[in-house]
C-alpha cells in the first residue's frame, strides 16, 4: 500500500489514462507479491480444498463399484440421510467423541500433573522429560503393535501382572466393552508427554514472583495452583487440546494397525475407519464420502472455537 | 507488635555467600531502607525476612519469636514485589481479595468493604474491575500495593517497588509512600539501589556491599559520618571526591595535591606514621570555587585547577576540575556551584578545598580517620 500512496496521483483523477492506472495496479502490494503467496494458495487451493470439494461431489452421487465410470447426475443427499440413520455410522461417531472427549481431558490433566511435579523438582528435567516425550517421536504403527503385545491375553505384560496379583487374565482388545478405553489408555500414554512439554512451557512463563505473591498472600500451595498458576495456564490448554483431538480424530492409524484389516477391534469403530472400510472394501464410494464429509465436520466442530478464541484474543 | 531482630544473618547459595554476618535490630513502626549496588545482597535479606528464603546461619525473630523456619503463609508479612506480581488473570478487585479471602474471621461483605476502602485509600477505587495488564505502570504499581494493605499485616517489605516508574512518578510515589508508612504506622523494610530513595524515605538506613553490612544509621549521620569509604562513595549525588596518597610529614602528600593538616585533623591520624597510605575525601558542595585567587579570604589549601566540563543542572552546576591542563581526560575534582554562576569550560579558576570538610580513609582497609566537622558539634568524630 505503501508504494500506492507515495506514488498515486495528486488530485487530478481525470487526467490519468488507463495505461498509468494499469501501472498502479501492477505497482501495488498485492500484485507485486503475488509471486510468493499464489503458488502455495493455489496448491493448497487445488489440493485442500479442490479435495474437499471432489469429495462431497462424490458424496452426492450415488456411485458405488457397480457403476463405471463414475458419474456425476442425480446429484442428491440421499447419502446423507442414509448414513445418517447408519446404526454403524451412530456408533462410529460415537466411539469417536468418547475417544475425543476423554482421551483430551485425561491427557491434559495428567500431562498437568506431570508438569507441575516436573516444575517443582527441576533437577533431572531434562532427562526426565526426554523419557516422558519419547512416546511421542514414536509411530502410531509401532505403538500400536508395542501394547497389542502388552495386552495380549496369553503372554502380554499387563495380563503377566495381573496374574502375580491374581487377577486376570483379561482380553482388553477381544472385549468390545473394554477395548476402546483400552485403546484410549495407549493413546494417553503416547500423547501425555506431548501435553507435560506444552504445559512446562507455559509454567515455565509465569515468573516465580507469581508463586511468592500467593505465599505472602497467606495461600496454600494447592490453592495458589488453582487459583494463581492453572487460570494463567489457559492458552497452553487450548493449544495443547486442538493438538490432541486432530490426534484423537486421524486415530485411525493407530486401529488399522493394530489388526491389519478393515475391521479394527470389535467395540472400536471409529468413523475414519467405517469410512476406509466403505470405501476399499465395500465400494460404497458415494457413501464413504458422505462419511468422510461428516469427519470434515466433527474436525471443524473442534477447530471452529480455537479459531474463534484465536480471534478473539487477537491473534488471528 | 512489629519489631524484628535480625541477628548474624547469613545465606550461602552453594559456595557463593550472599549475605554475610547481617544484624540489624528494626523498632515497632519503623521505615528502615536497605541499600547497596546491585548484587550486595539486599534482596536476600529481604526475602528472608519474608520467609521466601531460609537462611544459612544466624536468626530472624519477630517480636522476639524466632522465625527462621516459619513459612511466610503464617508470618503476616505483606510484600509489595519489584515486577508487582500482580495476578494478571484476576481484576483489580480480586488481586486485592485475594489475600483476605484467605482469612476465615471475614464475611464476604466485610471483605469487599475493606478492599473498598484500601482503594479509595490509594485513589484506585474506579480501577476495581479492571485487569492489571489494561493499568498503568502507576496504577499497577498502587494496586500491588493496596494488596500489601489491605491485610493489615505487621511488617511491610518493599522490594524496588519504584524503580519501574518513571522519575517523575517515582518522587511523587516516594512522598505518598512515607505519608502513608507514617498513617499506617507499619514496620516497613525498604529495598532500594537508588541512595536518593533511601535518603528521603528512611528513619534509618543500612548501607551493604558484597554482603556485608556497611554502616546503620540515619540518612544524615551516614552522610556526614560516613564509617567508610565505601559509604561514603555511594551515599551522595554527585559522589564524594577521592584523592589517593599518603601520609607526609605535615599533612596528606599526592602526585596532584599536598595538603598540609590543621591541629584538628592531626590528632585523628596522629597514630599513623609517614607514608602511611591515606584517602583524602571531599564532598563536590563542599568545594569552593575562586575566579580570583584574590577573592580567597580564609587561609591556604588552594591549588589552580582547569575546569574541563560543566553540566549545568538548572539549581546548580557540576563542575569538573583538573590539575592538568584542559586537554587532560580524567577528572581530578568534581565540584558544585551556584546555578547562577556562569562558569566557562577551559576557564582556570582557585580551587578551596576547606579543612573543616575534609574526610579522610585509610588507604588500606577504606576505614573513615576523621570525618568533617559539623557547626552543630565541634567534636571531631573518629572511629
Amino acid at each position: 500500500m505503501g508504494t500506492n500512496e507515495t506514488t498515486g496521483p495528486s488530485a487530478t483523477e481525470e487526467g490519468v489514462g488507463w495505461q498509468t492506472k494499469f501501472r498502479y495496479v501492477l505497482n501495488s502490494d498485492f500484485v507485486r507479491s503475488a509471486p510468493f503467496w499464489a503458488v502455495p494458495f493455489a496448491i493448497m487451493a487445488v489440493a485442500v480444498y479442490g479435495g474437499i470439494g471432489y469429495n462431497f461431489a462424490i458424496s452426492l452421487t450415488d456411485n458405488n463399484g457397480t457403476i463405471e465410470p463414475a458419474t456425476f447426475s442425480n446429484l442428491d443427499f440421499e447419502m446423507y440421510f442414509q448414513a445418517l440413520s447408519d446404526p454403524n455410522v451412530i456408533q462410529a461417531a460415537t466411539h469417536n467423541l468418547i475417544l475425543l472427549v476423554s482421551f483430551t481431558a485425561i491427557c491434559l490433566v495428567f500431562g498437568l500433573f506431570l508438569a507441575i511435579m516436573l516444575d517443582r523438582q527441576i533437577r533431572y528435567k531434562e532427562t526426565v522429560q526426554m523419557i516422558y516425550l519419547l512416546p511421542m517421536s514414536l509411530s502410531f504403527v509401532v505403538t500400536a503393535q508395542l501394547w497389542l503385545w502388552m495386552y495380549d491375553t496369553d503372554s502380554g505384560i499387563i495380563n503377566e501382572l495381573l496374574g502375580l496379583l491374581s487377577l486376570g487374565p483379561i482380553d482388553f482388545i477381544g472385549n468390545p466393552e473394554i477395548a476402546l478405553w483400552a485403546i484410549i489408555f495407549a493413546l494417553i500414554w503416547q500423547f501425555s508427554g506431548y501435553t507435560m512439554v506444552v504445559y512446562l512451557a507455559g509454567l515455565q512463563s509465569i515468573p516465580s514472583s507469581q508463586f511468592e505473591a500467593g505465599m505472602i498472600d497467606g495461600a496454600s500451595t494447592l490453592r495458589i495452583y488453582l487459583r494463581v498458576i492453572i487460570p494463567q495456564l489457559k492458552a497452553s490448554s487450548v493449544s495443547a487440546a486442538v493438538v490432541l483431538m486432530v490426534f484423537a480424530l486421524k486415530a485411525f492409524t493407530f486401529l488399522y494397525a493394530m489388526t491389519g484389516r478393515y475391521f479394527p477391534p470389535q467395540g472400536t469403530d471409529i468413523l475414519a475407519t467405517l469410512m476406509v472400510r466403505e470405501a476399499w472394501q465395500y465400494n460404497n464410494w458415494a457413501y464413504s464420502a458422505a462419511i468422510a464429509t461428516l469427519l470434515l465436520l466433527m474436525a471443524l466442530g473442534v477447530i471452529a472455537p480455537y479459531l474463534y478464541y484465536q480471534y478473539r484474543e487477537g491473534s488471528l | 507488635m512489629g519489631a524484628i531482630t535480625i541477628d548474624s544473618l547469613t545465606k550461602r547459595f552453594d559456595d557463593v555467600v550472599a549475605v554475610d554476618d547481617v544484624s540489624v535490630e528494626i523498632e515497632d513502626g519503623e521505615f528502615l531502607v536497605l541499600v547497596g549496588p546491585s548484587g550486595c545482597g539486599k534482596t536476600t535479606t529481604l526475602r528472608m525476612v519474608a520467609g521466601l528464603e531460609t537462611p544459612s546461619e544466624g536468626a530472624i525473630r519477630f517480636d522476639g519469636e524466632l522465625v527462621n523456619y516459619t513459612v511466610p503463609q503464617d508470618r503476616d508479612v505483606a510484600m509489595v514485589f519489584q515486577d508487582y506480581a500482580l495476578y494478571p488473570h484476576m481484576t483489580v478487585r480480586g488481586n486485592l481479595k485475594f489475600g483476605l479471602e484467605e482469612e476465615p474471621e471475614y464475611t464476604d461483605a466485610e471483605r469487599d468493604e475493606r478492599v473498598e476502602e484500601v482503594a479509595e485509600l490509594l485513589d484506585i477505587g474506579n480501577l476495581l474491575e479492571r485487569k492489571p495488564g489494561e493499568l498503568s505502570g502507576g496504577q499497577q504499581q498502587r494496586v500491588a500495593l493496596g494488596r500489601a494493605i489491605v491485610r493489615d499485616p505487621e511488617v511491610f517489605l518493599m522490594d524496588e517497588p519504584l524503580s519501574n516508574l518513571d522519575a517523575k512518578l517515582r518522587a511523587q510515589m516516594r512522598t505518598e509512600l512515607q505519608q502513608l508508612q507514617s498513617q499506617l504506622d507499619v514496620t516497613t523494610v525498604y529495598v532500594t539501589h537508588d541512595q536518593t530513595e533511601a535518603m528521603t524515605m528512611s528513619d534509618r538506613m543500612v548501607v551493604m556491599n558484597d554482603g556485608e553490612l556497611q554502616q546503620v544509621g540515619a540518612p544524615l549521620e551516614l552522610y556526614h559520618e560516613p564509617r567508610n569509604r565505601f559509604v561514603a562513595e555511594f551515599i551522595g549525588e554527585p559522589s564524594m571526591n577521592f584523592i589517593d596518597g599518603q601520609r607526609g610529614t605535615d599533612g596528606f602528600e599526592s602526585e596532584p595535591l599536598d595538603y598540609p593538616f590543621d591541629s584538628t585533623v592531626e590528632s585523628s591520624v596522629a597514630s599513623l606514621s609517614d607514608g602511611d597510605r591515606l584517602t583524602l575525601g571531599i564532598r563536590p558542595e563542599d568545594i569552593e570555587l575562586y575566579d580570583d585567587a584574590a577573592d580567597v579570604t580564609e587561609g591556604s589549601h588552594t591549588e589552580s585547577m582547569t575546569v574541563t566540563v560543566v553540566e549545568p543542572m538548572g539549581n546548580e552546576n557540576v563542575v569538573h576540575l583538573s590539575y592538568d591542563d584542559a586537554t587532560a581526560r580524567g577528572d581530578d575534582l568534581i565540584a558544585i556551584s551556584d546555578g547562577l554562576r556562569t562558569i566557562e569550560t577551559g576557564a582556570e579558576l582557585d580551587v578551596r578545598i576547606p579543612p573543616e570538610a575534609i574526610h579522610l580513609f585509610d588507604g588500606d582497609t577504606g576505614n573513615a580517620l576523621h570525618n568533617r566537622l559539623l557547626e552543630t558539634d565541634e567534636q571531631p568524630i573518629t572511629q
